[in-house]
């Protein structure tokens, strides 16, 4: 059966990988209602899910928005940097 | 000013005269200020104004950072340049005060009409993103620390810092309009 054996490669190889994370910073320029829409419009979650990552950002100072490979968590990040979001990326926490 | 969504999709405001001409002034500066940066001298990626527009991707990396930056810094001010150039558009010609005054049987000098800023959907994405970067530049320019407080308190700051918020009511509006 090498289509099971190619598919628990992959996601072998995967698990040996820690995953990224974009992580989005409280700036004090950036009104809420702002923040709030471009979580919604970018990574599309619910308006609840979007208020709650923002409220995050404001209370906590940052707050993580999207977990995966280092390629896509550089596109994440570039894409808020045009949003003039403050976004950075880094290593998930083990 | 207030945005309002119409029915055919786009969302519109009225805008003093003297709203759309201080628009475009603050507009047409950050346009020559994008303009001017070269992603490749680091020494200008390094000012602070600069650096809130572009920031460090990696903030423990720097080599990442400067690698990321390289990779991104030119599509970014591109984009950024082109939505600066979108709200200019929008906002019309510099003369359009001009011509108005040549009926002014109509619209007497003293009292100008509101102009109807009138943004498509995607019109609307451009607005918003170039807000924020005017209010970022601007906020820099205050010297707003963590909590949102100007540093800066001359008379020439508290313009600014009008004209700052200000734009985050346009901008606050907009948002508003488009979730209707």
């Amino acid at each position: 059966m090498p289509q099971i054996e190619k598919s628990t490669r992959v996601r072998e190889s995967v698990s040996l990988d820690r995953p990224w994370v974009t992580v989005v910073w409280d700036d004090p320029v950036n009104l809420m209602s702002y923040v709030a829409y471009v979580f919604r419009s970018y990574f599309g979650v619910t308006p609840a899910e979007a208020e709650r990552l923002m409220l995050q950002v404001h209370n906590n100072g940052r707050a993580i928005v999207a977990t995966g490979d280092r390629e896509s968590m550089e596109r994440h990040v570039e894409a808020m940097h045009g949003y003039g979001l403050w976004a950075t990326l880094d290593r998930a926490e083990e | 000013m207030e945005f309002r969504r119409e029915d055919s999709g786009t969302v519109s405001a009225m805008f003093e005269p003297i709203e759309v001409d201080l628009l475009r002034n603050v507009t047409s500066q950050l346009l020559q200020m994008l303009g001017s940066v070269d992603a490749d001298d680091a020494a200008m990626l390094a000012q602070p104004a600069i650096r809130r527009l572009l920031p460090d991707a990696y903030p423990n990396d720097p080599e990442a950072a400067d690698e990321f930056r390289r990779f991104t810094a030119d599509g970014l001010l591109e984009g950024k340049l082109s939505n600066a150039t979108t709200v200019l558009a929008a906002l019309g010609d510099d003369e359009r005060a001009d011509a108005s005054a040549d009926y002014s049987t109509d619209a007497p000098a003293h009292d100008p009409l509101p102009v109807p800023i009138v943004l498509t959907e995607p019109q609307v994405q451009s607005w918003l993103r170039t807000l924020t970067d005017l209010r970022l530049v601007l906020a820099d320019r205050l010297q707003i620390d963590p909590h949102g407080t100007p540093q800066l308190d001359d008379e020439q700051s508290h313009v600014v810092n009008d004209i700052y918020n200000w734009l985050g009511m346009v901008q606050e509006s907009l948002v508003y309009a488009i979730d209707a």
